[in-house]
């Protein structure tokens, strides 16, 4: 655990007189990747902007390295914090590397005029975030992914120990939102910088960030690892979402399908994924089982609030499988994914062979002679191809 | 990445640029020398402008129009506020009606040949016109520029904070109400004092606007709106003021660099010259600008003293060329767009002297064309600046649009 960059004693932000959140108490960490998590409009950015010192505090106190930032005079602030805004920056007539220039400015002297030693930091700063060959490049021609490098490049070359970012990677594609995040990990890392910044992928807060910060309802509701945030289920709590919505396993979202008992899935080692995103875009509501919650059907069938029956790993089934029979006495149609059969995923034969018993509508993903040799000739609805889809539902 | 657009060693190009406009300047004085109603051949141009004259030379103005004496007179020069001035052989001379109130002044030229007549034709009327269009004309640009890189739009002029309808507003009750201020009212800088206080006034209200809001953008509304405010007012003393006075002051509005005579143009050249060395004095911070304000803040910028400081420059060089010539249009919007075009920069230090360089050219050969074209009638500068500067800004717009 390193040393405290930015100490935050009982902070209210907001704008004006108008307080967006306030008794704030956090520490942010050198070497470390923080996230600021929120709904749109919770103060995420409110509250960069007061830590980058763009935004006065109503009240309470901001610490850097100990001192405090009324403290700070304005050139030295500069040379302790860089920022990276959302607002877009139209300059006609302006390369990468004058844009990355910039960020000297609170080392230049009275007309601005750059060393060679300036030079050489911008252009170092251009190579470490990956836009070295973009140097010449008219600012205005480059892609959204190559500006936001640009922009991390100038706010590096301001040589800062504390590097802000508001929402860095939207509007990035998934490339680019992996390389910015594996760069700003790197730079803290390697230049032991704390580096805070907002995010609306919570997957990427969870998997890239050390520390998260959530703030809610006008006060901090969160602060600490990503790992321990599971246990209190913070993420669902923080978007007012039910339980089990967000997975931290998947580290995302589904479309929500409701459950439904006329629809019967029988499922296990990740057969049924494709399936039930298939149902939720259709908004079909449906019940599966028997489900092994360490499989990936499991996280997300719940995440999509499905009616399910499962079990714990390493455990008999026998309990989830009398619930699930009686679940399908009530089905009109029972879903055989094409699952390997084995020794884990015995009850969900038995769960086949009972609807059979039971004369229920059967449509299977199998092929007809590998459908007979595991269960007997019987009448059932083969699928075979994607186009056969929809009389599922016939 | 076919479509590469390298820049190349910005610096040697734009030296080369400041030296083209050196040039352009130099051959637009010449030429605002040379063109005009009374023909001076250009070796005469030349010995009157580097030698001394012998004959002797009197210049009567409106004052002394009594004691004007034709005895040995070789050659007459009469100067009217809307047809320039003009050569008259002495016998011609009783034609004229002084009392018209449009006469300025008649030179009377006595001696055997009429190199003074022209001296003073090139002395006192074309090179101090020629050098107010200059000094105005890159006085607007630079106030062009800094309000466009401060409120980061490309459509911004130096009227955009009310400047020049404040200025026209105090001069329309100086002109058409007959207001006085006090002493300077009597002198002959009475119009000039009067629109520059009105400029002065309402930068004064944008000054306090600026340390209140938070955004530059609200700042350009207010001013708009303060324009507006000051437009009514003028267009109030229109309604109730007499047909000659209205005639007087719609010509004034439309802008001319005519009858500037060497005090006014001393003064421009002092304000001008002030204004632009803390321009460049301010480039580094006008940088830190181009990437909005927030960015500048977090550089270190003092946003509210730069704020300041801007609208102070950009102000005072507004009312000045407001004050003596009228709003001149399109040259604060135009000339910084072509300047940056040309530099293909936005560095604010290298634009800053390629828009006094290049804004002092344009306007002064609008100038030209304005009292050339229509001679001997002077065209009002703005009809001129427009038809110059309409096409240049409908084609930007238009690119920019094609780029969003």
């Amino acid at each position: 655990m390193s040393k405290p960059a930015i100490t935050v004693n009982n902070l209210t932000i907001g704008y004006d007189q108008k307080v967006v959140c306030e008794n704030m108490n956090f520490d942010i960490r050198q070497g470390e990747l923080t996230c600021l998590m929120g709904k749109n409009g919770a103060g995420k950015s409110t509250l960069l902007k007061t830590v980058s010192g763009l935004l006065p505090a109503i009240g309470g106190d901001i610490r850097l390295f100990g001192k405090s930032m009324k403290e700070y005079g304005r050139n030295e602030l500069s040379k302790t914090v860089a920022v990276v805004l959302t607002q877009r920056i139209s300059v006609d007539f302006m390369t990468a590397m004058e844009i990355t220039c910039m960020g000297r400015y609170p080392h230049t002297g009275f007309m601005g005029r750059l060393s060679q030693h300036d030079k050489k930091i911008a252009l170092s700063s251009l190579e470490q975030t990956g836009a070295a060959e973009l140097a010449h490049r008219l600012f205005s021609t480059l892609s959204d992914g190559e500006k936001q490098k640009v922009l991390i490049a100038r706010a590096i070359a301001q040589e800062p120990k504390v590097l802000l970012l508001d929402e860095p990677t939207t509007h990035l594609d998934i490339k680019h939102k992996l390389e910015i995040m594996e760069l700003l990990n790197r730079l803290a890392k390697e230049k032991n910088i704390s580096v805070v910044l907002t995010l609306h992928e919570l997957d990427l807060a969870v998997k890239a960030c050390q520390h998260i910060i959530a703030v809610k309802d006008g006060k901090v509701v969160y602060d600490g690892t990503p790992e321990a945030m599971e246990k209190e289920d913070t993420v669902n709590r923080l978007f007012d979402m039910s339980p089990g919505r967000f997975s931290y396993v998947t580290g995302s979202v589904e479309l929500p399908v409701g459950s439904s008992e006329d629809i019967f899935i029988v499922a296990c080692s990740g057969t049924g994924v494709s399936l039930y995103r298939q149902f939720a875009k259709r908004r079909a509501g449906f019940s599966t089982g028997i489900l092994v919650e360490s499989d990936c059907d499991y996280p997300v069938a719940l995440s999509m609030g499905a009616n399910i029956f499962a079990v714990k790993p390493f455990t008999e089934a026998k309990e989830a499988k009398e619930k699930a029979m009686a679940c399908i006495d009530k089905a009109k149609t029972v879903i055989d994914t094409g699952f390997t059969i084995h020794e884990q995923a015995k009850g969900n034969k038995e769960l086949i062979l009972y609807a059979l018993s039971r004369n229920i509508r059967i449509v299977t993903f199998r092929k007809k002679e590998e459908f007979e040799k595991e269960f007997g000739k019987a009448q059932v609805l083969y699928i075979e191809n994607e186009v056969d889809f929809d009389r599922i539902f016939e | 990445m076919s479509k590469k657009k390298v820049q190349k060693s910005s610096g040697k190009k734009a030296f080369l640029l400041y030296a083209v406009g050196i040039l352009l300047l130099l051959a637009v004085t010449v030429a605002a020398v040379s063109i005009g109603s009374v023909k001076i051949p250009p070796k005469e141009i030349f010995r009157t402008l580097f030698f001394e004259a012998k004959e002797q030379i009197v210049t009567y103005d409106r004052d002394h129009f009594e004691d004007i004496s034709l005895e040995g007179a070789t050659g007459i020069v009469v100067v009217h506020e809307e047809m320039g001035s003009m050569e008259i052989e002495p016998g011609l001379f009783e034609n004229i009606d002084l009392q018209d109130e449009g006469y300025t002044s008649v030179t009377v030229v006595y001696g055997e040949e009429d190199d003074s007549l022209h001296r003073d034709i090139l002395f006192d009327i074309r090179l101090p016109r020629a050098a107010a269009s200059l000094l105005g004309g890159a006085a607007l640009a630079v106030a062009g520029l800094l309000l466009q890189i401060f409120f980061r739009n490309p459509i911004v002029d130096p009227y955009v904070l009310g400047i020049s309808n404040g200025s026209t507003f105090i001069a329309a009750l100086f002109i058409l109400a007959g207001l006085r201020l006090g002493i300077f009212g009597t002198g002959p800088f009475g119009r000039f004092f009067a629109a520059f206080f009105g400029a002065m006034a309402v930068m004064a209200v944008v000054l306090l606007f600026a340390l209140r809001v938070k955004q530059a953008t609200t700042l350009l509304v207010i001013g708009i709106m303060i324009g507006y405010f000051c437009s009514a007012g003028t267009g109030f003393l229109m309604t109730f003021a007499d047909k000659e006075a209205v005639k007087g002051f719609v010509v004034y509005s439309m802008g001319s660099f005519s009858g500037f005579v060497w005090e006014e143009v001393w003064m421009l050249a002092i304000i001008c010259f002030l204004s632009f060395f803390g321009s460049l004095l301010i480039g580094k911070q006008l940088n830190a600008f181009l990437l909005g304000e927030d960015y500048a803040k977090s550089l270190g910028v003092n946003l509210r003293l730069f704020r300041v400081i801007i609208i102070l420059l950009s102000g005072v060089l507004t009312a000045a060329v407001t004050a003596f010539a009228g709003p001149v249009a399109f040259i604060g919007l135009a000339v910084p767009h072509i300047v940056m075009l040309l530099f293909k920069s936005s560095d604010s230090r290298i634009l800053l002297p390629g828009c006094i360089l290049y804004g002092a050219c344009i306007t002064a050969v609008c100038d030209i064309l304005a009292r050339s074209v229509f001679s001997p009638r002077d065209l009002a500068l703005s009809t001129v600046t427009s038809v110059f500067g309409v096409p240049i800004v409908i084609h930007m717009i238009m690119k920019n649009r094609s780029n969003a």
